[in-house]
């Protein structure tokens, strides 16, 4: 497994991997019990330009649709093409066999604006507290 | 949220305390916070298919409507006709306005000569109450059970064998749309064959305080038979996949039971109930769209809101969609033009403004064929 302390977080509860300029997103433990039964990940295309925040791929539950939105300013360079076949490793392996992109990243030094782990979950705790649940 | 609006206080089921226990995840429906699924909306859903599910539906709201005008009062206010139900008898049916729109649609089930339970949207009861009181006629009383009852829904091909256990006695010659007054667990229960899964169940319809005996019991009693406990998310997944519109998403103010696909519920051969009218007109002139089914051909959930167009052109819109864990595709009911609504034909649906590939089918997309 991932060590999540070597992750960076998002507010919207994705998840970023740096090596290098190259950044791989997924979503977080928190959020895939949250969206629960996953059945279809919508992926972006190869090449694809987006900004921080953007939405990039979509997660469609059982429950409802989830928007994914890019942690950081990036090219779209891979994704996770396993997906369409099993979109239920978004819920049996969400920091591992369930990552959705690879951002090659405008600017490798945003990433240290995010989250780090203990601040995520920190984040979460507060976020429980206001009663606020959406992922 | 920071807003300073005040909203009404929820309401919650007097076994509230419970689904906390089981960790149930909740969710805002009609002014009550229910249980929207334990572990997983798909276990659940294959749990009611399979085996047995346990659901707590106390948000329906039940009403009673006795006395020695009764029937003629719900003659007059509903489509259905209750001349014809017996004691033991229940009927589903719209209660429209003067344009014949549906102002909420419910089952009820006659448990008396002059007494009639009324089960219906938890988000419409307040505005119901409302509409039966103007309406009501002499010699009819009304009556809110809101505050001391609640309904557990047992279903799935297991249920009978477990309902027949908690009521000790035998329910296989209880037939589809009856009810029986009893006992469950020793609690008095007007134990009824309905549900909203299309699969074989019953409601127990109980007072507040014997809810939580009765879920015990059924919980314990339905380990051996795989039950789970259920919330709203597979009760949706569940009903759409038996072709069941749900008031809000595929039913409201606007729509008839024509448009709907449930004429069979307008009565015609009474001489008079409210939006007679204007449903007789509307069955003479034709319908301009209809509630279909439809089935995607291409990956993509359709979802309420999203755009329906065949051949280029918008033909009206999805109001309820989902992921069907039993026929392992993606479903939806919307409505559509006339002209769109025959099944084959192909539409497409706007997909986070893509237009993904659909053909309507005929409804319902799951029947259950076990014995009822």
């Amino acid at each position: 497994m991932a060590n999540v302390n070597q992750l960076r977080f998002t507010k919207t509860h994705e998840w970023l991997a740096l090596q290098g300029a190259e950044g791989t997103v997924g979503i977080t433990q928190h959020a895939q019990e949250e969206i629960s039964d996953v059945v279809f990940v919508e992926l972006p295309k190869i090449g694809r330009q987006v900004r921080a925040g953007q939405e990039v791929a979509v997660v469609e539950s059982v429950k409802a649709a989830f928007s994914i939105y890019a942690p950081v300013a990036g090219t779209v360079v891979k994704v996770n093409e396993q997906l369409s076949q099993s979109p239920a490793l978004l819920n049996t392996s969400p920091y591992d066999d369930g990552w959705i992109f690879v951002l090659q990243l405008s600017q490798p030094q945003d990433a240290a604006a995010l989250m780090t782990h203990a601040q995520y979950e920190a984040w979460l705790v507060e976020e429980s507290d206001r009663g606020g649940v959406h992922a | 949220m920071t807003s300073t609006v005040a909203t009404p206080a929820l309401r919650r089921s007097p076994i509230h305390a419970t689904h906390q226990a089981l960790r149930a995840k909740f969710s805002t429906f009609g002014g009550w916070e229910m249980p929207l699924y334990y572990a997983s909306i798909m276990k659940e859903h294959q749990a009611v298919r399979t085996a047995c599910g346990l659901f707590d539906v106390s948000h329906l709201a039940q009403l009673e409507v006795a006395g020695a005008a009764a029937e003629r009062f719900l003659q007059q206010v509903m489509t259905q006709d209750f001349g014809r139900l017996m004691d033991g008898q229940a009927a589903y049916t719209p209660m429209c306005n003067e344009q014949g729109g549906i102002l909420d649609e419910m089952i009820i089930y006659r448990l008396g000569p002059q007494q009639y339970r009324l089960v219906v949207n938890a988000g419409n009861a307040d505005r119901d109450l409302a509409w039966l009181r103007d309406h009501r006629l002499t010699g009819t009383e009304i009556q809110d059970l809101r505050e001391t009852t609640g309904i557990l829904a047992i279903q799935g091909p297991k249920a009978l064998g477990l309902v027949e256990g908690l009521a000790g006695t035998t329910l296989g010659a209880l037939g589809y749309y009856h009810c029986q007054l009893g006992q469950v667990c020793g609690r008095p229960a007007v134990i009824a064959r309905t549900g909203y899964t299309g699969e074989d169940g019953f409601e127990l319809m109980l007072a507040g305080q014997d809810l939580l005996p009765v879920w015990d019991a059924a919980m314990a009693a339905g380990r051996a038979v795989g039950i789970l406990p259920a919330g709203l998310g597979a009760r949706d997944t569940l009903r759409l996949e038996a072709g069941m519109p749900l008031y809000g998403h595929d039913i409201d103010e606007t729509t008839t039971p024509f448009e709907v696909g449930i004429g069979r519920t307008v009565a015609f051969q009474k001489p008079e109930f409210i939006g007679r009218a204007a449903l007789w007109r509307q069955s003479q002139e034709g319908l301009r769209r209809r509630l279909i089914g439809f089935s995607m051909e291409e990956p993509g959930v359709p979802r309420q809101g999203y755009a329906l167009q065949a051949r280029g052109q918008t033909v009206g819109q999805v109001t309820s969609g989902t992921y069907s864990p039993t026929l392992t595709r993606n479903i939806g009911l919307g409505y559509v033009t006339a002209e769109a609504s025959a099944p084959g034909t192909t539409l497409s649906v706007l997909i986070h403004e893509r237009p993904t590939r659909a053909t309507v089918v005929t409804l319902p997309f799951y029947k259950h064929h076990g014995k009822r």
